[in-house]
């Protein structure tokens, strides 16, 4: 008996704790109360934090948010995600800041897999989610997908991840560049060595495309584990291939452990991409300065003055916390935005935000944030919501460790060029130039340059065939393209790269472009658009029409060139088309492609 | 190309074994799978960082302190959580993962989530046949040899050494016989302990610590282990070398998949224990475990 006594009293007393956590708290008087969400455990969580704090005191001191005849006091809520170790966890995380916590706005998130429940908790309540970490471009499409229910998901940091690997090619371009003018390098050999995640394989798919036609050699790919404990096995084989350049893609530890046995073991290359441990101060001591000469793609430089209010921000915040500030301290920019689209909308009703977010125009830390309009095209890269990319609006920098410092070494005036996203010929205040470590200088002083090969015959490429012997026709591909599956066309194949793609289809229809039309939305496109057409022949004189066009496909913006043929009341179609961003649009090719369809006799 | 596969397997190999016979020697005497083995490794490694660079001792000194107190946490965890239990083999297997988790949450939150370095004691490399390989590698690699050799010499030549060998052959005996056997098995856990601390020190240096550095070579330890036969020292320092050379021949063979060393050498285990349930000098029946 005494034994269910004391079980009953226990579970009393438990119940009587935790009531009064649960909760819902009362409504302060005059208080916004923002949560800031994210891992709060570990470095993007604290940088989270800290940003929002810092934003938090300077609104405070100066007066707070006035709001009609009311100045209101921001209160950050801590909500720790812990979604680095637990993703089912941050989404109870979040409701709980809603429904107990009572909080006004929502700041943060990092992982992907986390944001997505979290976002979607969030827009239940239709409280406005700014996502401070999260690059995947999937999460913002939502938005042009759903966006009556996902208006409320504003990106704030960083730019998504189409964009990162546009400046990642842009960065070893510079590297090149600078090898090519230095030391004579004509053509660099490249080793790429990526982590072995889900986010680098389209990348290392594109720069095994892209390398070589930027007039570098690629000498083999090596794809660790995001966590593995020793890199020497892949270094010791990538020393034996001499390259110029080591391209690296990491965000896990593994980042860490390669700079660090990388410099101990001073191999001899430029190692240029991504490391996303890199950004922190405390790589410096974690590789015990063996990271040294590493170059990375950033969002902050110390000392280089993207805007003006870069230098004082990074100041302030390495005096604090003794840290850098990496990109999930932007929760400093979007609470000072937030600030001004409060006050512009006169009330803190999500609806009437929404459009005040949508318009606004900020310059922060880290450059002039604009979104991507309702409508934009192509989604992705260009969705509403997410950030705009480009000179004058967001670049990030490279980054470079020399000597325990971090500089910033990219974008550089020299080494830019004019692009969709506007004019690279520039460079920040503070920017320096890239250093080129001893022991690759020691080893490639003096390379001659690479001998001209003797002009050859063009050699024609070899070329795979699809036949339909129903139909009586076939097209011819490059060999290395292979075929997919597909339930809706003829015939689909695609490059190493994954991009271009060839698409061969026959349907009936009124035009060509109509019945080009449906095939592209019966394979999932969306957003079709004819950008020319025009008449064409085939090589035996077949009378066949052709259109340059754009859609959306698998979430990507596409662009393609199609060749069509009335045979029978049904359109025989051949296409070929590409994501712009991996792989360039090459009209002439595309052309050549599409024109090797040919009838039997 | 053969001497990148015969001198990264042996570097790679050192650092394994040294980390393998700890936990097989524990296993052959006190049939205890000590998941927490790898766990005093990461103790040792922070240990080393925490004397180096906050407390500002030279490295001989950190290396000593390091060493003595992880030791020290070793045989008290032992004396504490293991002694009274030890014979219940699975509850040991749960307090022991239960400990090496403790161990990482209290690094966590002494240290943080942030990756740190220990100190290199000999810093540079070397070219061996055109190879690079870093000094520390080769420290690794004979201290291994000499922790080995001192290893067999206790266990061959001294009186400790013959009643922790009674212990590893019959507790019931080695008692009956007037051995000590609760202070063996404290003994040789702080021996083992000892050799995981030496590996920390030793191999932190060329990786990086952080609290969760303990899992992914506790998983190859345990193939390696078992792949040696289970409690035998001689088998986990050739299973070593073998799991190494998997390991090595999976990065230079196909790049493209060196994300799969630990998976090919989980399945050379497999192999090898399909053919060879005992594995390669597993004890069948209580022969000497040597």
């Amino acid at each position: 008996m005494r034994k269910y006594l004391f079980l009953f009293l226990t579970c009393l007393l438990l119940v009587a704790l935790a009531i009064p956590a649960c909760a819902p708290k009362a409504k302060e008087e005059n208080v916004i109360k923002v949560a800031v969400v994210g891992p709060m455990q570990f470095m993007q969580g604290e940088h989270h934090w800290m940003g929002a704090t810092m934003a938090a005191e300077e609104i405070n001191k100066a007066g707070g948010v006035k709001i009609g005849d009311k100045n209101y006091t921001i209160k950050l809520v801590k909500v720790d995600s812990n979604e680095i170790l637990d993703v089912a966890g941050a989404a109870s995380a979040v409701e709980r800041a809603i429904t107990v916590d009572k909080v006004d706005l929502l700041m943060g998130g990092f992982r992907t897999e986390a944001v997505f429940p979290m976002s979607d908790v969030a827009m239940d309540y239709k409280k406005i989610f700014l996502n401070c970490g999260a690059a995947t471009v999937a999460l913002q499409k939502r938005v042009a997908d759903d966006y009556d229910r996902y208006k409320y998901f504003f990106k704030v940091t960083p730019y998504n991840e189409i964009f990162l690997v546009t400046s990642d090619f842009k960065m070893l371009a510079m590297v090149a560049g600078v090898l090519k003018q230095e030391l004579g390098i004509e053509k660099p050999k490249v080793a790429i060595i990526a982590e072995k995640l889900e986010w680098t394989e389209a990348m290392v798919a594109v720069a095994q495309a892209r390398i070589p036609a930027m007039g570098m050699e690629v000498v083999g790919v090596w794809r660790p584990s995001d966590t593995a404990t020793d890199v020497t096995a892949e270094l010791t084989a990538i020393a034996a291939k001499e390259p110029h350049i080591i391209f690296t893609t990491f965000s896990g530890p593994v980042g860490v452990t390669y700079a660090k046995q990388r410099g101990e073991l001073k191999i001899p290359a430029v190692s240029v991409g991504i490391i996303v441990e890199g950004q922190k101060k405390g790589f410096w001591e974690a590789t015990g300065g063996k990271g040294n000469y590493e170059i990375f793609l950033n969002t902050y430089a110390k000392g280089v003055s993207i805007t003006e209010k870069t230098i004082p921000f990074f100041d302030e915040f390495e005096k604090r916390t003794g840290q850098f500030p990496t990109y999930t301290a932007a929760t400093y920019d979007a609470l000072l935005t937030a600030k001004l689209n409060f006050e512009e909308a006169q009330t803190l009703d999500s609806d009437v935000l929404v459009p005040v977010i949508e318009k606004r125009v900020y310059t922060g830390t880290a450059g002039t944030s604009e979104y991507y309009p309702v409508g934009s095209s192509p989604c992705p890269p260009k969705c509403p919501h997410d950030l705009v990319y480009g000179p004058g609006r967001l670049t990030g920098v490279g980054t470079q460790w020399q000597d325990g410092e971090l500089k910033g070494v990219w974008p550089k005036k020299e080494y830019g060029a004019v692009d969709d996203y506007g004019d690279w010929k520039f460079e920040y205040p503070g920017t320096v130039p890239f250093k080129i470590a001893p022991e690759v200088i020691d080893k490639f002083k003096g390379a001659k340059p690479a001998e001209k090969p003797e002009p050859t015959k063009p050699v024609e490429p070899a070329m795979n065939e699809y036949v339909n012997a129903d139909l009586g026709f076939s097209v011819k591909y490059p060999k290395d393209w292979a075929k997919q599956p597909s339930e809706t066309l003829l015939f689909y194949a695609a490059a190493p790269a994954r991009v271009p793609v060839l698409f061969v289809d026959a349907d009936e229809g009124a035009t060509f472009t109509e019945t080009l039309k449906k095939s592209l939305e019966a394979a999932g496109g969306s957003g079709f658009k004819v950008l020319s057409e025009k008449e064409s022949a085939l090589a035996d004189g077949t009378k066949a029409s052709t259109a340059a066009f754009e859609t959306t496909l698998s979430g990507f913006g596409a662009k393609g060139f199609a060749l069509g043929v009335q045979k029978d009341n049904k359109w025989i179609l051949v296409m070929v088309g590409t994501v712009e961003l991996l792989v360039p649009y090459e009209e002439a090719k595309f052309s050549e492609i599409v024109h090797t369809l040919q009838f039997k006799k | 190309m053969i001497q990148l596969f015969v001198i990264q397997t042996l570097m790679t190999g050192g650092v394994y074994a040294l980390l393998a016979v700890g936990f097989s020697l524990i296993f052959g005497v006190a049939r205890m799978i000590n998941l927490a083995h790898t766990a005093f490794f990461m103790l040792a490694a922070y240990g080393m960082f925490f004397c180096s660079y906050q407390l500002g001792l030279d490295p001989i000194s950190s290396i000593i302190l390091s060493l003595v107190v992880t030791t020290g946490v070793g045989v008290l965890s032992y004396k504490l959580f293991i002694d009274r239990i030890r014979e219940h083999h699975a509850i040991v297997l749960l307090i022991t993962i239960a400990l090496a988790m403790v161990f990482q949450e209290l690094m966590l939150l002494a240290f943080g989530a942030h990756f740190r370095e220990a100190p290199t004691l000999i810093s540079g490399f070397m070219i061996v046949l055109g190879v690079r390989i870093t000094y520390q590698q080769i420290l690794s690699l004979g201290i291994v040899l000499v922790a080995l050799l001192c290893v067999w010499a206790l266990l061959t030549k001294t009186k400790l050494g013959i009643a922790i060998r009674a212990t590893a052959q019959d507790t019931e005996i080695a008692n009956l016989m007037g051995i000590n056997v609760s202070r063996i098995l404290l003994m040789t856990m702080g021996i083992a302990t000892a050799l995981a601390a030496v590996s920390g020190v030793v191999v932190a240096p060329l990786w990086v610590v952080y609290p969760y550095m303990w899992i992914s070579p506790l998983v190859m330890i345990m193939a390696i282990v078992v792949l040696g036969g289970l409690g035998s020292i001689r088998g986990s320092f050739i299973g070593a070398f073998i799991i190494a050379l998997v390991e090595t021949s999976v990065v230079l063979l196909m790049p493209m998949g060196a994300f799969l060393k630990g998976a090919f050498a989980l399945l050379a285990m497999v192999i090898i224990l399909v053919v060879r349930p005992e594995g390669l000098f597993g004890v069948v029946f209580e022969e000497e475990r040597l």
